[in-house]
């Protein structure tokens, strides 16, 4: 038990640690929607009514989307493109899919490698980039969940000041819906641009996304 | 040819392991269900 809570200690913490804030936010994002409603004059919520409303449900769509964008262009982004001396990175001779030989697959998989890395045909071609494809998954639908709900939210708020409501494509093209998205977008990729570049000058020690302290800054460590 | 078996290494956090990859993923997608048919009820 100890062993096995050790083993996933990443996986752990960090499920536990998001269940915790989405809790946090459900909290602060309803007494936040109280507050509004009482210099609005609106209706106030409970915390459940609150975690059923589109206003949360926007909240949360729109934050989930970067974040799966944010890995789903760094694991595609990272075959082709390089960063000299980022632990982050692949050696620059190395950009692009590789040889079967290096990622060990088809012929060249080992007696341990996934059923699929060996079966050769369509399963090698999805298994090899199943990571990235879930991550594009999981973006697009957060993005699509961003919308529905955020353009919910946007029509409860014009019915209240006596507008007309829009449609889904309208709110796709909306300020609004493109406000939310690329403040979020930004924010994710000045994150991936900062640990790729200043992971070359600075270490963690013990941190697998460092490399180790006394390496070179010209040395770009090898993974993936 | 089938290389040799390692129940040791195979037992190796596996239950916990493949339990989280089963609970990111479902509370994601069921997440994402549940987003999409709070914005679609206009709730």
């Amino acid at each position: 038990m100890k062993r096995s809570l050790r083993d996933n200690g990443l996986s752990i913490v960090f499920g536990l640690l998001f269940l915790a804030t989405l809790v946090g936010q459900a909290f602060a994002g309803r007494a936040d929607h109280n507050d509004r409603q009482l210099v609005d004059g609106g209706r106030e919520l409970s915390v459940l009514q609150y975690v059923a409303s589109s206003d949360f449900a926007v909240d949360v769509a729109e934050n989930w989307q970067s974040e799966y964008l944010q890995f789903f262009l760094y694991v595609f982004a990272t075959v082709w493109l390089v960063q000299r001396g980022s632990p982050e990175s692949k050696l620059v001779e190395n950009a692009g899919p590789e040889s079967d030989e290096r990622q060990k697959v088809g012929r060249y998989a080992t007696a341990e490698s996934p059923a699929w890395a060996r079966a050769g045909g369509w399963r090698t071609a999805v298994f090899a980039r199943s990571l990235g494809l879930v991550m594009g998954v999981l973006f697009a639908l957060s993005w699509l969940a961003q919308s529905v709900a955020g353009r919910s939210a946007y029509n409860a708020e014009r019915l209240a000041q006596l507008q007309d409501p829009v449609s889904w494509a309208e709110y796709a093209g909306s300020a609004e819906f493109w406000n939310r998205t690329l403040q979020n977008w930004q924010s994710e990729l000045l994150a991936m641009g900062s640990i790729v570049v200043l992971s070359v000058y600075l270490r963690q020690r013990g941190s697998p996304e460092s490399k180790p302290v006394g390496d070179p800054h010209d040395v770009t460590q090898e993974s993936g | 040819m089938r290389g040799p078996r390692r129940p040791a290494a195979r037992m190796r956090g596996g239950r916990v392991k493949r339990a989280m990859f089963t609970a990111y993923l479902a509370f994601t997608l069921l997440g994402l269900a549940y987003l999409v048919t709070v914005g679609l009820l206009r709730l």
